[in-house]
């Protein structure tokens, strides 16, 4: 299926936009072509069976023009999240805002960061290395379309060895324009050098009004290397936010993600995670909440493609109103993948008639010497549960939504750190109460 | 001719050395225990000689009848008359203890020449034996092992090594998990299995066992061999003292 | 065989694939290819009605703008539909009208594969349907139901004998559009059996199907109706082989049951086609629609499988869950060794209040092969208080095969409550050394362990056949354990 109107605005970036290095330019081109030539994907593929991406085609999209007011941040910070003593940096609409920054998230020693395009205008071969390949363009239209647009976004780099004491948070900030529905673009690097350390912490917020956020990360682990990461997706009701991510994770290096998602009309994630090297590790948890008019779909991929290496995923979800989730995982062991443990398991909850949760686990193996496993289940409220605490003199409302609360807080017990716990947890709390 | 006799024997598990210079020589009809602190190296001497895999030989032999087992695979070390009750007998979901039984029954007559048991012979022969050591009959029908208590593992293994007539048994940590009650059934079972052809060696942490399992030879065991020899006696004196003298030999 | 025969002792005395022989009978062929021609002379030489007849036509018309599917996780090369002969029969003078008429060289061959037809002979309590190539050659006890009232014969029997039952059940639950392979069948479908337990009837006697496919260059292509009327009950069990040959042969088979209110109805499948040689050669190409309709209330339709043979298996039998209280259940072994692929597994298409299914899968993959769990569990939204609980147990021998788990949950009920778990792993070693020590050879070892993996499947299947499937399972996995 053809969408037009996102090639239009992807071209009109590109040119304005213009990038003396050849290769970038090249890969520019590619994108731009596999988008043109595979269109908006449909639900034949198989990747986006539960998803419906069409409608996007009938949306005249413009560009997300560079919006100046410092108001934005006010209203985001009530979205996002909230951890005291993470330094902060702002992007609207894909740009860095370093006056809305905090000064020091730029200048911490072993720690770099960049715009793409001063990162590009520094070393147009370092970032061509660092975009990822696994989320293949021919098979991956949205990544294709956000590489054909290359240009806005971020490059954080860690030497080796740097342990970062403090949290970098990107607040990420889609501001749409009144009566028309923008475009964002924007890629995020980030590269941990050997035996360095890094959290990061993101959250996607928005203002009212229609937008597609078409966001992909490139995650490079090197050996040893640990990243925390924590997301957030945040944005306003009508928003659209499509996000990729694709890590590569070395010898003995940890990535341990967690995202949340709770605002957004349509929230797609796209999670692919190589393990390259003996004892490396992936986390991909989460949660999500989805009411009246959301969707939101985690689809992830694990590729085992070394011995000895670990992967666990847990994600829950409460779908409400007429909300639908939609989670399809993939734990993939190669042949060389001897001694792999990998677990997964999607637990739903269904709050109302109306509501729908698609899942599909899935597990390919082809190394003989494994442990795997899978577990899905979907379900209502326990009755018994909230009998237990009406018996105790709780109101039905009260009862429903502590129980919701502990479904949903008990999968952000595996996040290790309780600053960070407390900021999810304050979060959901935040979506309950708007809820009743 | 010793039945067992275990030479200057040397192993390792990943390149760790655990075994240091096993030497231990068992006639027939004699019963050892096998004492000593805890990981030391005593499932481990258990482990090798009934052939389990992982581990590396570096030194030394072992000779049952003065034949070497080292190359000889676990199975056929079983028939030749080795039995291992194991520390942790595992599960096996879906196998009913009974088909178990009768299948090791029918590997050892194979390898005798003889013809497989006769269906009525088996119940009569395992019902037998399973009153004697107060398994009960809806244990052989559960699946091997799967869902027994301790106590029930624990008879359960004495229950197949009386039906399997070994030459040399070895119970490691027998009593472990084991009440008063359980252990002197598990104890009546295996002193019924005494007789003069036939030997064992008892490896356990506690001297318990051995008051009703009395032994021949007392060995103490620590730092990967044996430390010291002696009689009935020396278990008591382990009792009374426990194993500090000989924890210094372990490092 | 004597009882007190262990599995372990039985399976060293067994051949690989002792089902590999070829029957000499003069044979009756149609034309190789497929065309409109064709289907007329399947139809005329089943003495059809016209409206059957027309019903193929439809189909085959149909199935001419339909494509293969691509998207089960097997491999095998481009099928030539043309290059097939799609009617193949035992040259008999004049149809038989009992047993002692039947070809004394069809008997023998039914005898060889154990399933002696003669009545004095055969498996008291089991009445069999014999299926040779595109026809159905004998059916054991057949007096002995009808005086009951089940019908169990030939479907090309009971399309003359009891048309509007066939013209009412037929595609009902499988309609020829279906699918690729399902089409294909209700062009050119030859034989399969028909079964119809009248109301309250529990069917004393198992009922059982032996499939054969003996010529060469054929496709089978049969067709199975059952229908159990409102409170009745029967089991059903279905076996295959075919001889051994280098080139692969086409079995697309659609299978469809009906289960009205209170009715019930285990249908069990011993699936042993030649599954082809150790480098892959040769072997059945198993396509196969198997579907259940459990139209009334408190029906209920489990499906057993042990499907050891044929080089590739495309294969769901599933069940559409619309009465109330209806249940649906699907038990599944899968073996595949060697070069073996199996893309099989379930739906369950609740639909109806209450209703409940449950799913058992046990995979064993060894040399070779792969294999894929395939499932769909969809909750309408009308399903309240509906049941899904899934379990998919994958077991990894050798480290060139694979294992695959594909489920699709979907629900939109949110009264209804899924379940599913699966695993991987290989057989543990701790398991192996245990029955080792016991005396037990690796080859014993691992038969005994993979069935205690399987038994929850297996002690589903009647008792008659569970032992032969005990068998079966150790045998498929000869040549795996190193």
């Amino acid at each position: 299926m053809t969408a037009l109107s996102l090639v239009t605005v992807t071209e009109a970036a590109q040119a304005a936009t213009p990038l003396t290095d050849a290769a970038l330019t090249a890969l520019r081109n590619e994108g731009l072509t596999a988008f043109t030539a595979h269109g908006l994907p449909t639900r034949t593929h198989e990747r986006w069976k539960y998803t419906r991406v069409s409608p996007l085609a009938e949306v005249s999209f413009i560009a997300a023009p560079a919006t100046g007011d410092a108001d934005v941040v006010r209203t985001a910070e009530g979205q996002a999240l909230d951890v005291p003593g993470a330094l902060r940096l702002v992007l609207v609409n894909g740009r860095l805002r370093t006056d809305l920054s905090d000064a020091a998230a730029l200048t911490q020693a072993g720690i770099s960061v960049q715009t793409l395009s001063d990162a590009i205008a520094a070393d147009a071969a370092a970032v061509r290395s660092g975009l990822g390949q696994a989320l293949a363009l021919a098979d991956n239209p949205f990544v294709a379309l956000n590489t054909a647009a290359l240009s806005d976004g971020l490059v954080i780099r860690v030497a080796a060895t740097t342990q970062a004491s403090t949290p970098l948070h990107l607040l990420w900030i889609t501001a749409p324009t009144a009566g028309a529905a923008v475009l964002v673009q924007p890629r995020l690097l980030v590269e941990i050098g050997r035996g360095a350390a890094l959290t990061l912490i993101e959250s996607q917020t928005g203002r009212d009004g229609d937008s597609l956020t078409n966001r992909v990360s490139d995650i490079t682990l090197a050996d040893d290397a640990r990243l925390t990461h924590i997301s957030l997706h945040n944005d306003s009701r009508q928003a659209r936010l499509l996000t990729a991510l694709q890590a590569r994770i070395q010898r003995g290096a940890v990535y341990d993600g967690f995202a949340l998602t709770l605002g957004g009309a349509l929230v797609r994630a796209d999670l692919r995670v190589e393990l390259l090297g003996p004892g490396a590790e992936a986390r991909l948890n989460g949660a999500y909440a989805a009411g009246t008019g959301q969707h939101v779909d985690t689809t992830s991929f694990i590729d085992h493609a070394a011995p000895h290496c670990t992967s666990a995923q847990t994600l829950k979800g409460v779908l409400d109103g007429t909300g639908r989730g939609v989670f399809q995982g993939r734990v993939n062991v190669r042949r060389v993948a001897q001694k792999t443990d990998g677990h997964q398991l999607h637990k739903a909850l269904l709050l109302s008639r109306g509501a729908e949760v698609d899942t599909k686990p899935e597990l390919t193996i082809f190394a003989d010497d494994v442990k795997c496993s899978h577990g899905a289940a979907t379900g209502e409220l326990d009755e018994d549960a909230l009998f237990y605490l009406r018996a105790r003199g709780l109101d039905a409302d009260t009862a429903r939504s502590l129980l919701i609360e502990g479904f949903l807080d008990d999968v952000v017990e595996l996040v290790a750190d309780e600053p960070l716990r407390d900021a999810l947890t304050a979060k959901i709390h935040q979506w309950l109460e708007s809820r009743s | 001719m010793a039945l067992i006799e275990i030479r200057n024997l040397h192993a390792s598990v990943e390149g760790k050395d655990i075994l240091k210079g096993v030497d231990l020589v068992i006639e027939p009809g004699k019963v050892h225990a096998l004492m000593g602190p805890n990981g030391t190296g005593k499932s481990t001497l258990s482990n090798i000689i009934a052939g389990r895999d992982g581990y590396t030989i570096t030194e030394g032999d072992i000779l049952l009848n003065g034949q070497s087992l080292l190359e000889m695979e676990p199975q056929d070390r079983a028939l030749a008359g080795i039995f291992l009750s194991f520390q942790y007998p595992v599960e096996i979901p879906g196998v009913a203890t009974s088909t178990f039984l009768k299948a090791a029954i029918n590997a050892r007559r194979k390898a005798a020449g003889d013809g497989e048991i006769d269906a009525m012979e088996f119940l009569k022969l395992v019902k037998a034996k399973a009153k004697e050591l107060g398994v009960r009959d809806d244990m052989l029908k559960r699946p091997v092992n799967v869902g027994f208590s301790g106590g029930e593992k624990k008879r359960a293994e004495v229950l197949q090594m009386a039906l399997l007539n070994p030459r040399f048994a070895i119970l490691d940590e027998t009593d472990s998990g084991l009440d008063i009650d359980a252990l002197k059934v598990v104890a009546d079972g295996v002193n019924a299995l005494r007789s003069p052809d036939r030997s064992f060696l008892v490896i356990t942490h506690y001297q318990r066992l051995l008051s009703y399992i009395v032994p021949d030879v007392v060995h103490v065991f620590a730092g990967g061999r044996i430390v010291r020899t002696g009689g009935p006696e020396l278990a008591q004196e382990l009792e009374a003292k426990g194993y500090a003298d000989y924890t210094g030999a372990a490092a | 065989m004597a009882a007190t025969d262990s599995t372990a002792q039985t399976v060293k005395e067994l051949e690989r694939y002792k089902y590999g022989f070829e029957t000499n009978i003069e044979t009756e062929l149609a034309p190789k290819g497929l065309n409109e021609d064709i289907i007329r002379f399947i139809s005329a030489k089943k003495e059809e009605p016209e409206w059957l007849l027309e019903w193929r036509l439809k189909a085959y018309r149909q199935w001419l703008t339909m494509t293969e599917p691509t998207w089960a996780n097997v491999h095998y090369p481009t099928i030539d539909f043309q290059d097939a002969h799609y009617y193949a029969a035992p040259r008999q003078k004049v149809a038989p009208k009992s047993l002692e008429e039947v070809d004394p060289e069809l008997l023998r061959t039914y005898e060889k594969l154990g399933i002696p037809l003669r009545e004095q002979e055969a498996l008291a309590g089991v009445a069999v349907d014999a299926v040779f190539d595109s026809v159905s050659v004998a059916t054991t006890y057949k007096k002995r139901l009808e005086e009951m009232g089940v019908i169990f014969c030939a479907i090309s029997e009971a399309v003359k004998k009891y048309p509007d039952l066939v013209r009412r059940y037929l595609g009902s639950v499988v309609p020829p559009g279906d699918n690729f392979y399902a089409c294909l069948n209700s062009a050119v479908f030859t034989d399969g059996s028909f079964v119809y337990v009248p109301k309250g009837l529990r069917c004393p006697m198992e009922l059982s199907t032996y499939f054969r496919i003996n010529e060469k260059n054929t496709g089978q292509f049969e067709r199975t109706l059952i229908v159990c009327d409102d409170g009745a009950y029967v089991s059903y069990l279905e076996g295959c082989t075919a001889p051994q040959r280098d080139e692969n042969q086409l079995h697309a088979a659609v299978v469809e049951l009906v289960a009205l209110d209170d009715a019930e109805i285990k249908y069990s499948t011993v699936q042993n086609w030649y599954p082809g040689d150790a480098k892959g050669k040769g072997g059945i190409y198993n396509f196969v629609t198997k579907r259940a309709a459990c139209r009334g209330r408190n029906s209920k339709v489990m499906w057993t499988q042990v499907e050891t043979g044929s080089a590739v298996t495309w294969k769901y039998p599933s069940c559409i869950l619309q009465g109330e209280n209806s249940v649906g259940e699907f038990y599944s072994v899968a073996i595949t060794n060697n070069r073996q692929q199996a893309d099989t597994g379930t739906k369950m298409i609740h639909i109806g209040k209450n209703t409940r299914s449950k799913i058992i899968s046990k995979g064993i993959s060894a040399g070779y092969s792969d294999q894929t769990y395939r499932g769909l569990v969809r909750i309408q939204p009308g399903a309240d208080g509906a049941r899904n609980f899934t379990q998919c147990d994958s077991l990894l021998i050798g480290d060139q095969c694979g294992a695959h788990t594909v489920p699709y949950i979907e629900t939109k009920n949110p009264t209804a409550r899924t379940e599913h778990e699966a695993t991987a792993s290989r057989i543990s070693e701790d398991q192996l050394f245990y029955c080792l020590q016991r005396g037990l050879n690796p080859e014993d070892a691992v038969g005994l362990i993979v069935n205690g993996f399987c038994k929850e499947v297996l002690q589903t299947l009647p008792m008659e056949f569970a032992v032969e499937a005990q068998k079966l399972v150790a045998i498929s996995l000869e040549g795996s354990v190193g």
